[in-house]
């Protein structure tokens, strides 16, 4: 017994012990991109500022919406696992009534714009997310659209629950009323008096589920997410503080969900064309003097 | 057992040193790691930090408290002074919290004007000939500074008023607010509310308790919109309308006549045509429009747009037909007529436009 521990042994052990503990703390603090731990570090991406090309059209999701309508929506069946066995259908994660769960967004009654943009974002990397850039890159702009389609006339109540430890009164203060001393506005001013959305730009916030929306938040305050039309979504977040993006994700988990749309037309006339060069120059000014 | 204890108790000096020195390397390691990854919040729990939005809260909630001491202080002893004007995280005057609306009859007048101003349709629909609210040009419900604030406004009036050359009360400038923003003549009743009508005394209360602690009849910062500079190069409606695409299209749509929520309720605004402000509306001023639009859009963006993208975007919004000038109509003028008499400023009426002149019966009423 006395001959196997020794000064030499003992020591190499607990090096070892202290750098894999050192190495569980680190990865620990880092926290992967989807986890609903604080973490203001910005990262790299928040340094970059996105170039012309990563910037659309600001009315790219009316754009999509148009193109949303003409699609035939039987394209969508297959797609999001009805009727088939594939691997990779949208509701293998999203659910089938797709009802999302934790980071996984719910998309039922979601403008159909809003997510055949998300597709088209997700494949060009505008939106990062691997998982949804293996899926997208497969599907043709048609399909995309009749994802969208399928899943904005679709009814599901809500499963989401506040689980962030939110303030759930701060919340509804910054949904109805918004911090004015921090340029924050409601967030029912754009995204509807229910939360439901408005249009095809503007998402539903109502039931979705709060550690998605947080990491949505968080996201667009470090620079990883950036494609809302105007860069609106990323002057609101970045006003945020960690709390208050808890607490309005949270409150959002309080409100019924939104219920299938039934457009048969658009709300506001859509583009002609979807990228303007013009568009991308202005706005890449004016974020610089920011 | 008592063997092995022994044996512990004899360690030799050397071997105790080893271990020490192997601790203290670990808790060296341990150390480095937490202070150069900032991981101690994982290890005592988030600080507690104030946020900007704390902060600010505290400066608005201090600066009323503040106000009610020195009240009290000089209503029981003149040498201490007049209270100072409360002033919020911004450096502007800082109205009451909504919380302490009082618990009476005049807080119940104040919580119904502030509900007509916020909702101008459902709450006072009998006089609104449009679909636009109070809310929607001024904004954080007349709170927001260099958004022609109501705390700023009502302490101002009676005032001369160069646009109907008469002494006008705060009344007297509401009436106007429907007449021409509203758009009173399309509205249900057909007019502005008359004299002395609820409406006027709800909203006038509502100012009224905004403006509690503000100073009377001064010019204080952040009344109105800004006055903005005259652009560079002459404002142009063709190149607010790239502007228009670019930054405010997406909330009031690439046609100006905004959008619904699924309640059916406008979220964004009608810009122009017949369910817009009419030709009477001081918005209907590039100048005006333009300060407006600088300091307050897009919304969450303020003054992200530079002073030539205002003024250009401003011209392009005004430049197309809206529900006609109420006065040019009542007094039976033509369109020279009007134009000589009350649209001597920076607007586009009375001109041609897409075969069409804009100003009188361009958008028929709704």
């Amino acid at each position: 017994m006395r001959t196997w521990i020794t000064p030499g042994r003992l020591a190499g052990l607990s090096a070892l012990a202290v750098a894999g503990l050192g190495l569980a703390v680190l990865t620990y603090g880092q926290g992967e991109p989807g986890s609903a731990e604080p973490s203001d570090e910005p990262t790299e991406a928040a340094t970059q500022e996105p170039d012309s090309e990563s910037i659309s059209s600001p009315l790219a999701a009316v754009y999509f919406g148009q193109e949303a309508l003409r699609a035939s929506i039987e394209l969508a069946g297959p797609l999001v696992g009805i009727g088939t066995d594939r691997d990779w259908a949208c509701g293998t994660c999203h659910g089938y009534g797709a009802q999302g769960a934790e980071n996984v967004p719910r998309l039922a009654g979601q403008s159909a714009g809003y997510i055949t943009k998300q597709l088209h974002d997700y494949a060009s990397g505008r939106r990062q997310n691997d998982n949804m850039r293996y899926i997208a890159e497969g599907l043709s702009a048609e399909e995309m659209a009749a994802v969208g389609q399928f899943y904005s006339s679709m009814n599901t109540s809500s499963t989401a629950k506040p689980q962030l430890n939110g303030d759930l009164e701060r919340g509804q203060e910054l949904a109805l009323e918004g911090d004015w001393n921090l340029d924050v506005p409601a967030c029912y001013s754009c995204h509807g008096s229910s939360a439901w959305g408005v249009g095809q730009s503007f998402p539903a916030l109502a039931g979705q589920h709060p550690s998605y929306l947080y990491t949505q938040l968080a996201g667009w305050k470090a620079g990883r997410r950036n494609n809302s039309p105007g860069r609106l979504m990323h002057s609101v977040a970045s006003a945020l503080s960690d709390a208050d993006m808890r607490s309005v994700a949270d409150f959002m988990a309080t409100l019924p969900a939104p219920p299938a749309r039934q457009s048969t037309r658009l709300e506001t006339p859509a583009p002609e064309r979807l990228a303007t060069s013009a568009q991308a120059d202005s706005q890449g000014g004016s974020d610089e003097h920011e | 057992m008592s063997d092995h204890k022994t044996s512990k108790m004899q360690r030799s000096t050397r071997r105790r040193l080893a271990y020490a020195g192997v601790g203290a390397v670990g808790l060296f390691i341990v150390g480095t790691l937490v202070a150069n990854y900032d991981l101690l919040p994982y290890v005592t729990g988030p600080a507690p930090q104030t946020s900007e939005a704390e902060r600010s809260a505290q400066i608005a909630r201090a600066a009323r408290t503040q106000l009610d001491e020195q009240r009290k202080a000089w209503q029981e002893d003149l040498s201490a002074g007049p209270p100072k004007l409360p002033i919020g995280p911004r450096g502007y005057y800082q109205p009451p919290h909504e919380d302490d609306i009082p618990d009476d009859e005049f807080g119940d007048a104040v919580k119904r004007g502030r509900e007509i101003f916020l909702n101008t349709g459902t709450n006072a629909g009998e006089f609104a000939g449009n679909d636009l609210a109070c809310a929607n040009c001024h904004l954080n419900t007349g709170r927001r500074p260099n958004s022609a604030p109501m705390w700023a406004a009502i302490t101002n009036y009676p005032a001369y008023r160069g646009k109907n050359k008469m002494i006008n009360t705060i009344e007297d400038r509401v009436n106007g607010c429907f007449t021409y923003s509203m758009n009173a003549p399309a509205s249900p009743s057909g007019g502005p509310p008359p004299p002395g009508h609820q409406v006027y005394k709800d909203l006038e209360s509502y100012f009224s308790w905004l403006a509690d602690g503000n100073a009377l009849r001064e010019d204080v910062p952040g009344r109105g919109y800004p006055a903005l500079e005259e652009p560079e190069q002459d404002y142009d409606r063709e190149r607010g309308e790239q502007v228009f695409a670019d930054n405010c299209a997406v909330c009031h749509g690439l046609n100006g006549q905004g959008q619904k929520d699924l309640n059916g309720r406008y979220i964004f605004p009608p810009l122009w045509g017949p369910h817009s402000y009419n030709w009477g509306a001081g918005m209907h001023r590039v100048n005006t429009a333009a300060g407006f639009i600088k300091a307050n859009m897009p919304l969450g963006r303020p003054d992200s747009l530079s002073n030539q993208q205002a003024w250009d975007v401003a011209a392009y919004i005004n430049s197309f037909p809206r529900p006609a000038d109420p006065r040019q109509v009542d007094e039976g003028l033509d369109l020279d007529e009007a134009k000589e008499a009350y649209h001597q400023h920076k607007d586009y009426y009375g001109e041609a436009r897409n075969g069409a002149t804009l100003g009188k019966g361009a958008t028929p009423r709704s």
